[in-house]
């Protein structure tokens, strides 16, 4: 019976960090604690031991406190320092790709060749929240991530529209510009510019940093009528030989994808998946579902579910709230971010966290992007998105902290073997940075699996003519009536 | 726990400054025990004070520490020093959490209640003024949890100032302080002299129910009992019933289910004769009440309430709106009736049940929705108390019918098992016509705990009528089962014998029975087989000898043999019993 | 005949059978010697372990321990009723420690009467992160126990042939085993692998896609009606009945009824809102399918999010 009997409506409205911190601070100013007691005796060994030369005395508990160490209360909790990361170490390039109408988008890649792997982050996250994982594939795969509309180095004409609508369409033009062929788009009525020519536009504008050899390959096969899409590469560091990555690396058989291009369309785009993770996630099963993505063949979500996601909207302003409004730099917040367990690997946090921040007049480090602006758009993002999820034909992997988080029509999907879950308990909600090993494990097994890239399986065969041996634990052989 | 105190204490202390949550968590939560290894002196020198400069921590380990610290008492020496506690529980009390807020003040309550008085004045009413003044809304709500505690041990004038702090609190401007108040007002209320209490806290507990918010009002309901108790009867009629009727028609739903779910605590505290005259209606508005959530309130109440009407009176008010609810448009609410409905027929009488109760049963028996049934059904007996099987029968009966072919199974149980019921009141003839074929339907039943359950019915009915009845109307039949060809139901057969057996003569034992259990020992199952040696098992001592050698033993001895280890089991099981007597 | 009852060697097992009916966890040392038992029993049965007729089959339980009793409710105690599992006692549900106790104390107790075969959760790995081993944990206070039922799990059948002619097993068919025989020839004592023939017997799934397919779940494959019926032929079977899958009705044909899957536990999770059910298959092998609700529920949350704040801490 679903009574709702709301004699206890939830506390704690309002009210943010600053609050409770200077609520902290005021009490325990205020308040003197116990007198200073004589110097404690020190003590032997540890405990446990039987030490019968170091009997307790006799006014205390069973275990003496001599026999723990004096001063062990002195040395206080370690707050370690942290340093911030350098995103070169794990990336090759950053570019900044310019979308007509959109706005320049700031994109971080690593590897050259294989299919792509599109990594979207969540909401106040970038691109560098991928840095762990990339690192990890990029041997085999091209990895990109973007800084979404509003978040990161990217700067667009409305910083605020973080519509589902809007970001998933960001990410179609993204995936054309950087990725996609001419002509590709099979969707012609979609106000989105359409697909930059081959990865590296010819409209390629050099920007901060000279650019590196552009892209040489269809230089002008400009077949759309409007304006293209630019690209600043942004050469990191030694290494990076060209910022053109190559098209698609294996012809598959057969020319065209089932999704079919438009008329007049070039060569294939290589194979695409999207790797989303929370609000990212939605964005990916959200831009999937456009299918104007071609040659897309998998989506991976992190860490997003509708129904436990939008049970947890209610909370998410308190979340926000709670957050620590600014630091004094970045690696205060580095470490805050560990300290407070919503980070569980410090590698990954020195190199997403200061990505978040961006530096105040008064040299102070706030949050970049105002996440308590998109609430308009959060319902948005979740609204329907497990069944859209599990209409997308292409693979899919859902990883997850944990299996509670499934609401009734994944853990249905995932009972009738729809799609693969991946559980990692140990990690937090940004599960690629805590456990970013495991992760790109998982990933680089995904992409394997289910042949990325790849042309058709041929399916394993019993070997033929091969004898099948006779049973070598052999139960009872019931034969009616026998004794 | 055991293990705990081997653990190396130190590690416990390393871990309370770990870098990961999960560790001081772990700490946190064996405090104690990190105290006692330490012993009072050091508790207090080190380890409070240690814990006073941490308490900027994650919300679960603030939590645990807020519990563990409730309980520190002893550790720090008894309580003379229960004082050095308050200032970090204190803390606690003002962050943000809620919970971790609502644990420290449990935690602060403890502790409070342990101090000698005059420290309770000195250390314990300040952190009340602290909390109560203080600049963030989370301090002043854990202040209202505070003042049950310390007043009654307060000098006068320190009580006076206490109703003055409360008094600023009701008026907070901020909801949750008012929300808090609202509900620790009953509580204060119950430690506060009566005389204060009338002139000092109604007019606040007035104010608070009149609340803009109905999160406050909803609370504000909760304290109406208390404030009842407090009061004394007399005042409590003259002052809470004005605010009840309001409250029964408050505008916001959460707080009408409140009242709903209240009401019959407060006629209690407030009389019967206040009852009827002033809060019948009041009820009655509830009963209708727009919201379903209200009406699954107020009928789930319905029979408790009218336990203090006057026959009379239930049936002018309360039974209309009873025969409305038993068409409700929700489920919900047609349940919730349906589970206590039967309990009005004693207070009705035998009369006014039949007249008025009895169409309402036979309209939730018929409902679509089987907990409606189930729920009518599983409080039969009730009405049969009052009214007489007879009547109950003639009305029910056709119902039951039809009940007994429920395809919720828990349904068509509920009426096997209350056929026995029915049999010993209608008799022998009205059995056989009408339920006998029910019953012998449910032998074959699908679901096996129906069968189970009317093999049980079968006995309940051949004890009632007698053996020589039941060797010619129930033998019969139940034996012919024995054709089925699915072995789960010639195992019914043979439970249905095993319960009948000591019913019926010895003569339709050993010469009807046992024929059939002798065939069924050659069985193709081996289930069928053992519940054979299983059931002999049982017979052997109600025979006699020579049919237990005769025919018992040998086919025992029979099945000692079988292929089938359970089998074999079983039988020598049996045969060890009719050799040494039953066990057990 | 002297001295004591053949009952009195029962007597322990059956008062941990009476104990565990009334989901009580058994004491830690029980376990593990049940476990041990358990092993020298299964140790004897086949990686295709024939099954007489008549048997009650049913698919997977995950630990909904109300709800296996219910099943028993509805498809009558054991042993009087045969029944034969299809693998996947543990994980999800609340009570996998009580479910899978009581199947193996049956089975040590009662081994004719009661087969149970592997399900692709009776594994180290996929328990670590399902809810088994955490539950273990919670209840014994180690992983002892955890490490006791993981065990014995490698020992667990992976098929069942009833009356050679209806084929049970959890999952599905494998590409490289097309022959009964095959299987009888597999060493399964051993860790669920991560692919191959055991994992794909475990994991694979039937499709309405003809021929073989990459399974969506990340193990095993998906197979057609064409492969179905070639299997059937080829090993004179009439039915191959497997779980693994839920089914909202509890059970569903498929592949023109040369498959069955069934699945007995109801409202999974807690939130799925299907009907189990059981394939009882008679005396003359014929079948009959009983369909149930979950039991009404005492204790057990009715819905999976728990009032009062544990919501992820999502950042959007």
């Amino acid at each position: 019976m679903d009574c709702f009997p709301g004699s206890r409506p939830p506390g704690g409205m309002g009210g943010s960090a600053d609050l409770r911190r200077k609520a902290l601070a005021v009490h325990a100013a205020g308040a003197t604690v116990a007198p200073t007691l004589a110097p404690p005796v020190a003590g032997l060994a540890t405990l446990g031991e039987d030490d019968e030369s170091s009997s307790p005395k006799a006014d205390q508990g069973p275990q003496a406190g001599s026999a723990i160490p004096a001063g062990i209360f002195e040395q206080p909790k370690p707050r370690g320092a942290f340093a911030v990361g350098n995103w070169k170490a794990y990336w090759d390039r950053r570019e900044e790709v310019t979308l007509p109408g959109r706005g320049t988008f700031n994109v971080y890649s690593a590897g050259e060749a294989g299919p792509v792997v599109l990594c979207v982050h969540g909401g106040g996250y970038s691109g560098l929240t991928w840095s762990l994982v990339a690192k990890r594939l990029k041997d085999r795969y091209r990895v990109l991530a973007p800084d979404l509309r509003g978040h990161g180095l990217t700067t667009t004409q409305d910083d605020d529209d973080f519509s589902k609508q809007t970001m998933a369409d960001d990410l179609v033009a993204l995936w054309e510009a950087l990725v996609g062929t001419p002509g590709g788009s099979a969707s012609a009525d979609t106000p989105s510019p359409p697909p930059a020519p081959a990865p590296a536009g010819p409209a390629c504008s050099p920007s901060s940093a000279p650019s590196a050899p552009a892209a040489t390959s269809a230089p002008a096969s400009q077949a759309s009528p409007s304006t293209p899409s630019t690209v600043a590469p942004t050469p990191a560091g030694a290494g990076t030989v060209s910022a053109s990555p190559p098209g698609a690396p294996r012809v598959p058989a057969g020319g065209t994808a089932a999704a079919g291009p438009g008329p007049g369309s070039g060569s294939q785009p290589p194979a695409c998946v999207l790797v989303g993770h929370s609000m990212g996630g939605g964005l990916v099963v959200w831009a999937a579902l456009s299918k104007r993505i071609r040659r897309l063949e998998g989506v991976v979500v992190i860490d997003v579910v509708e129904g436990t996601a939008l049970a947890a909207l209610p909370h998410m302003m308190n979340v926000l709230a709670a957050r620590p409004a600014s630091f004094a730099s970045p690696a205060e917040a580095v470490t805050w971010a560990t300290r407070s367990g919503m980070s569980r690997c410090k590698e990954a946090a020195a190199l997403s966290i200061p990505a978040q921040l961006r530096e105040q007049p008064d040299g102070s480090w706030s949050w970049r992007t105002p996440l308590v602006r998109s609430r308009p758009h959060w319902e948005g993002w979740y609204e329907g998105l497990s069944e859209a999820f599990l209409q997308l034909t292409c693979p899919k992997a859902l990883i997850l902290a944990g299996t509670d988080r499934l609401d009734r029509s994944l853990t249905i999907g995932q009972m009738q073997g729809k799609f693969q879950l991946i559980l990692m308990p140990t990690a937090g909600h940004a599960i690629h940075e805590d456990e970013a090993d495991r992760t790109a494990d998982h990933l680089l097994a995904f992409l394997r699996r289910f042949r990325v890239g790849e042309g058709p399986l041929t399916f394993p065969k019993a070997p033929a003519g091969t004898r099948p041996v006779l049973p070598v634990v052999a139960g009872p052989v019931l034969v009616p009536g026998s004794k | 726990m055991a293990d705990d105190s081997l653990l190396p204490i130190a590690i416990l202390i390393d871990e309370l400054k770990s870098d990961e949550p999960l560790r001081r968590l772990n700490s946190i939560s064996r405090l104690g025990l990190i105290a006692q290894a330490l012993g009072e002196e050091r508790t207090r020198a080190e380890l409070i004070p240690f814990l006073s400069e941490n308490v900027d921590d994650e919300d679960e380990v603030l939590l645990a520490q807020a519990e563990q610290l409730g309980n520190f008492v002893p550790y720090v020496g008894g309580p003379q020093y229960a004082y050095l506690l308050l200032p970090l529980l204190e803390t606690l009390s003002t962050v943000e959490e809620t919970v971790v807020r609502d644990k420290a003040v449990d935690s602060l309550c403890k502790v409070g209640a342990s101090m000698p008085d005059a420290h309770s004045c000195e250390h314990f009413v300040p952190i009340i003024k602290r909390l109560g003044s203080g600049e963030w809304f989370t301090s002043r709500v854990s202040a209202c949890g505070l003042f049950a505690t310390a007043y009654p041990r307060c000098t006068p004038m320190l009580k006076a100032e206490l109703r003055q702090l409360y008094a600023q609190l009701c008026r907070d401007e901020t909801p949750m302080v008012r929300r808090a108040a609202a509900q620790k007002l009953g509580g204060f209320a119950k430690v506060v002299e009566r005389d204060y209490c009338s002139r000092e806290l109604m007019p606040l507990f007035t104010d608070l129910t009149q609340d803009d918010q109905d999160s406050v009002r909803l609370l504000a309901v909760e304290s109406c009992g208390a404030f009842a108790q407090a009061l004394g009867q007399q005042d409590a009629t003259s002052m809470l019933l004005p605010i009840i009727h309001k409250f029964a028609q408050d505008k916001s739903w959460r707080v009408r289910y409140n009242v709903a779910q209240q009401l019959v605590q407060l006629c209690e505290a407030l009389g019967a004769e206040v009852t009827r005259i002033e809060l019948t209606p009041n009820f009655v508005r509830l009963l209708r009440d727009p919201e379903a959530e209200v009406r699954v309130a107020a009928a789930g109440k319905v029979s408790a309430f009218s336990k203090l009407l006057t026959p009379q009176q239930i049936v002018t008010s309360v039974i209309p709106c009873v025969r409305e609810l038993s068409m409700d448009s929700s489920q919900y609410v047609r349940a919730a009736l349906a589970g206590v409905v039967m309990e009005m027929a004693p207070v009705l009488g035998k009369q006014l049940t039949i007249d008025h109760l009895v169409p309402i049963f036979l309209t939730l028996l018929k409902d679509v929705y089987p907990d409606v049934r189930l729920n009518v059904i599983s409080k039969l007996d009730q009405v049969n108390q009052v009214i007489g099987i007879d009547l109950l029968a003639q009305s029910l009966l056709p119902a039951i019918e039809e009940l007994a072919e429920d395809k919720h199974w828990r349904v068509r149980l509920a009426i096997v098992e209350h056929i026995p019921l029915l049999a010993s009141q209608l008799g022998a003839d009205f059995f056989q016509d009408k339920l006998g074929p029910q019953c012998m339907k449910s032998l074959e039943d699908q679901v096996a705990s129906i069968r189970e359950a009317s093999t049980r019915t079968l006995a309940k009915v051949a004890q009632e009528f007698g053996p020589d009845w039941a060797r010619d109307h129930l033998v019969p039949h139940v034996l012919g089962l024995i054709k089925n060809p699915h072995y789960l139901y010639r195992m019914t057969v043979l439970g249905a014998i095993s319960s009948l057996a000591t019913i019926v003569s010895s003569d339709v034992l050993c010469n009807h029975m046992m024929p059939v259990l002798t065939n069924a020992s050659k069985d193709k199952v081996p289930n069928v087989k053992f519940n054979v040696a299983k059931i002999m098992e049982r017979l052997a001592p109600l025979v006699s000898r020579s049919v237990l050698e005769s025919t018992i033993r040998p086919v025992l001895l029979e099945l000692c043999e079988d292929p089938d280890m359970d089998v074999r089991f079983y039988a020598r099981q049996a045969l060890y019993a009719c050799d040494h007597g039953p066990q057990q | 005949m002297a001295g004591e009852p053949p009952a009195a060697q029962f007597a322990d097992l059956d008062a941990n059978i009476a104990k565990l009916l009334k989901c009580e966890p058994l004491a830690e040392a029980d376990v593990k010697a049940l476990c041990e038992k358990a092993k020298e029993i299964l140790a004897e049965e086949s990686n295709v372990q024939p099954v007489r007729c008549p048997v009650t089959v049913c698919g997977d339980i995950h630990g909904q321990f109300n709800d296996l009793l219910e099943l028993f409710r509805i498809g009558g105690d054991s042993p009087n009723t045969n029944y034969l599992f299809m693998g996947d006692y543990v994980d999800r549900g609340y009570h996998s420690v009580e479910t899978v106790s009581l199947l193996v104390a049956l089975k040590v107790r009662f081994r004719d009467r009661i087969t149970i075969l592997r399900g692709n959760h009776e594994s180290r790995q996929i328990t670590q992160v399902y809810g088994f081993y955490d539950e273990c944990l919670r209840k014994y206070g180690s992983a002892d126990v955890w490490k006791a039922f993981t065990d014995l799990f490698d020992y667990l059948p992976l098929t069942g042939l009833v009356e050679s002619k209806i084929f049970c097993l959890h999952g599905g068919l494998s590409p490289t085993l097309e022959a009964l025989d095959h299987i009888r020839a597999l060493d399964r004592i051993q860790e669920v692998p991560h692919e191959g023939p055991m994992c794909d017997l475990l994991w694979s799934d039937p499709d309405d896609r003809g021929g073989w397919g990459i399974s969506p779940r990340g193990a095993g494959y998906t197979f057609g009606a064409d492969i179905s019926a070639a299997y059937n032929h080829a090993n004179g079977l009439d039915l191959i009945s497997r779980a693994h899958q839920l089914v909202m009705e509890g059970y569903n044909w498929s592949h023109e009824q040369a498959v069955v899957t069934i699945f007995s536990a109801p409202n999974y999770c807690y939130r799925c809102g299907n009907l189990a059910a059981i394939m009882e298959v008679s005396d003359d092998m014929s079948r009959t399918f009983q369909k149930f609700e979950p039991a009404p529920r005492r204790g057990e949350p009715e819905t999976v999010f728990r009032a009062g704040g544990t919501t992820p801490d999502y950042f959007l």
